[in-house]
């Protein structure tokens, strides 16, 4: 009871005024009349020990449209966090997606013996450095690729853009052979443990190779190292970068030749974590006016009021999600353009997913990750 | 050594097997478990990984052949399953083939302990459980 209190302390939820802002913005609210995130923390607050059994506690992505719009900033997302860890340790679980198979995955890459062979998608024009003491961190791009091959996504192509993107601005880096997942969707879905040991694998393999700056292009992988590997690791020294902020890729200069002088008409998808979380809004979308040559059009929703892919980390994707995959598309496509670009793998996969299967109005725009379509557009124009 | 193994195993020709195989008298090894599906084409990656999750050393796929379905199912389902799975497991640098799907005739009691017993000495030779594997550092 007494933790309950600590967390409604930290994530300030006794502010809440009932005012309902968040649930008029929510994505998930607009298609599930159930759920809204005010109600929660009432319920919370007035009846706590309903609360861990409530179905609704798991439908929240994560996308932090709540807590930008709260006057008073609750913390909706950390708030449904702690119930989920809660709501496990009462014994529940959520229904996962595809059979469980990416938890089942995470926790395999978890165990302390795991040494894992996921390098063998690289190209030979990628530099490595092994003298540094940087590293790109890849994230699950190789586990998604055999995942969601059905589906025609490739994610380690965005992590071969980002690594050719930070070659040619010149800065050196490794990538680790036994790195593991950050965690991301076991913290979100409430699995603390899982969480802690891919943390402490994560920890054990970083320092053994004396790694001091971590460079990443995934969001969520960027959110977690940089804000709960320091929130719950003590020993977490190392300092996290998203690719977006080093200042060298912003000093690449392409030479456009003849036959791309017409700017590819590219609309961008912001990823909760990249935009809502960090509040990075311009830097990916300079890069892709820069660097792709890209005429960039808006989508009805963008920046801070972006809609979020849909998802949920690997759970209870159902109708609901699809409903809000598929307004995404629909906004997509009414822009015109000829790539939706995306900065998230897992946009990039669940936005595929919902074109795929539902063929609505989007369904003509092409889903391309904003790392890809540089380094198949611009970089290779300069090769 | 006591190699754990699981079988997912079809309702039909797989479990014909099975079946044969008790009334046989044949012996297979204790820390051989299985469970039984309507048809193995509803099995997905996900299950697979999960039984490696929960320390199986070797999983074993027994269903019907690609013709003598009962429900008329190509097979394509559970073949594209079972090299996700492969896949995703030599990712995470399990060494060995510790995952067999086996198409089997039906009633075919020694057919299938001879193939299962196969499969159990394949693990067996590699001498180190799912969890304890020596992967390369390749950089």
């Amino acid at each position: 009871m007494s933790e309950l209190k600590d967390i409604i302390r930290q994530t300030k939820a006794q502010f809440c005024l009932d005012c309902g802002k968040c649930t008029a913005v929510c994505p998930v609210s607009r298609y599930d009349p159930q759920f809204s995130p005010r109600l929660i923390v009432r319920k919370a607050l007035r009846h706590p020990e309903k609360i861990y059994a409530d179905r609704n506690i798991w439908s929240c992505s994560g996308c932090n449209m709540c807590t930008i719009r709260c006057n008073y900033n609750v913390s909706y997302v950390d708030f449904i966090r702690y119930l989920r860890m809660k709501s496990r340790e009462h014994g529940i679980e959520p229904v996962y997606s595809h059979s469980g198979v990416t938890e089942s995955v995470m926790h395999l890459m978890g165990k302390k013996e795991a040494r894992q062979d996921r390098l063998d998608w690289i190209p030979q024009d990628v530099n490595i450095s092994s003298s540094t003491d940087t590293a790109f961190f890849v994230g699950c791009a190789p586990y998604f690729d055999t995942l969601f091959k059905d589906i025609g996504v490739k994610s380690t192509d965005s992590s071969i853009g980002a690594m050719r993107l930070l070659n040619r601005a010149g800065i050196a880096y490794t990538v680790l052979a036994n790195e593991r997942c950050c965690g991301h969707d076991l913290i979100l879905s409430g699995d603390k443990n899982g969480f802690i040991n891919l943390g402490h694998a994560n920890i054990e393999e970083l320092n053994k190779r004396g790694i001091k700056r971590i460079i990443t292009s995934c969001p969520e992988c960027y959110y977690t190292l940089k804000v709960d590997y320091a929130r719950f690791f003590n020993d977490w020294h190392i300092e996290v970068q998203h690719l977006t902020e080093m200042p060298e890729i912003y000093k690449i200069t392409v030479k456009t030749s003849e036959n791309v002088k017409a700017r590819t008409k590219v609309t961008f998808h912001d990823s909760c974590n990249l935009g809502r979380y960090f509040k990075k809004y311009d830097e990916p979308r300079n890069i892709l006016r820069t660097l792709a040559n890209a005429e960039l059009i808006e989508m009805e929703y963008n920046r801070e009021s972006a809609l979020c892919c849909g998802a949920n980390p690997w759970m209870f994707c159902g109708s609901v999600n699809k409903q809000i995959q598929d307004e995404r598309l629909r906004q997509a496509g009414a822009t015109g353009a000829d790539f939706l670009a995306t900065s998230c793998p897992k946009c990039q996969i669940h936005l595929s997913c919902a074109q795929r299967s539902t063929g609505q109005a989007g369904e003509k725009i092409k889903i391309v990750d904003m790392y890809h379509l540089i380094s198949e557009t611009a970089l290779k124009e300069n090769d | 050594m006591t190699v754990k193994i699981l079988i997912f195993s079809c309702n039909w020709d797989g479990w014909s097997c099975i079946d044969s195989a008790a009334n046989a008298g044949l012996d297979y090894p204790a820390s051989v478990n299985i469970i039984k599906l309507t048809c193995l084409s509803s099995l997905n990656a996900g299950f697979i990984l999960k039984s490696f999750e929960h320390g199986v050393d070797g999983v074993m796929l027994l269903g019907c052949k690609n013709q003598q379905c009962q429900y008329g199912q190509l097979g394509d389902n559970i073949e594209k399953e079972y090299n996700k799975a492969k896949d995703i497991i030599k990712m995470l640098g399990v060494k060995g083939d510790r995952i067999m799907l086996a198409r089997v005739e039906p009633f075919d009691g020694r057919g299938f302990i001879k193939q299962l017993n196969g499969f159990i000495h394949g693990i067996k030779n590699l001498a180190v459980p799912t969890g304890a594997q020596k992967g390369t550092d390749k950089l």
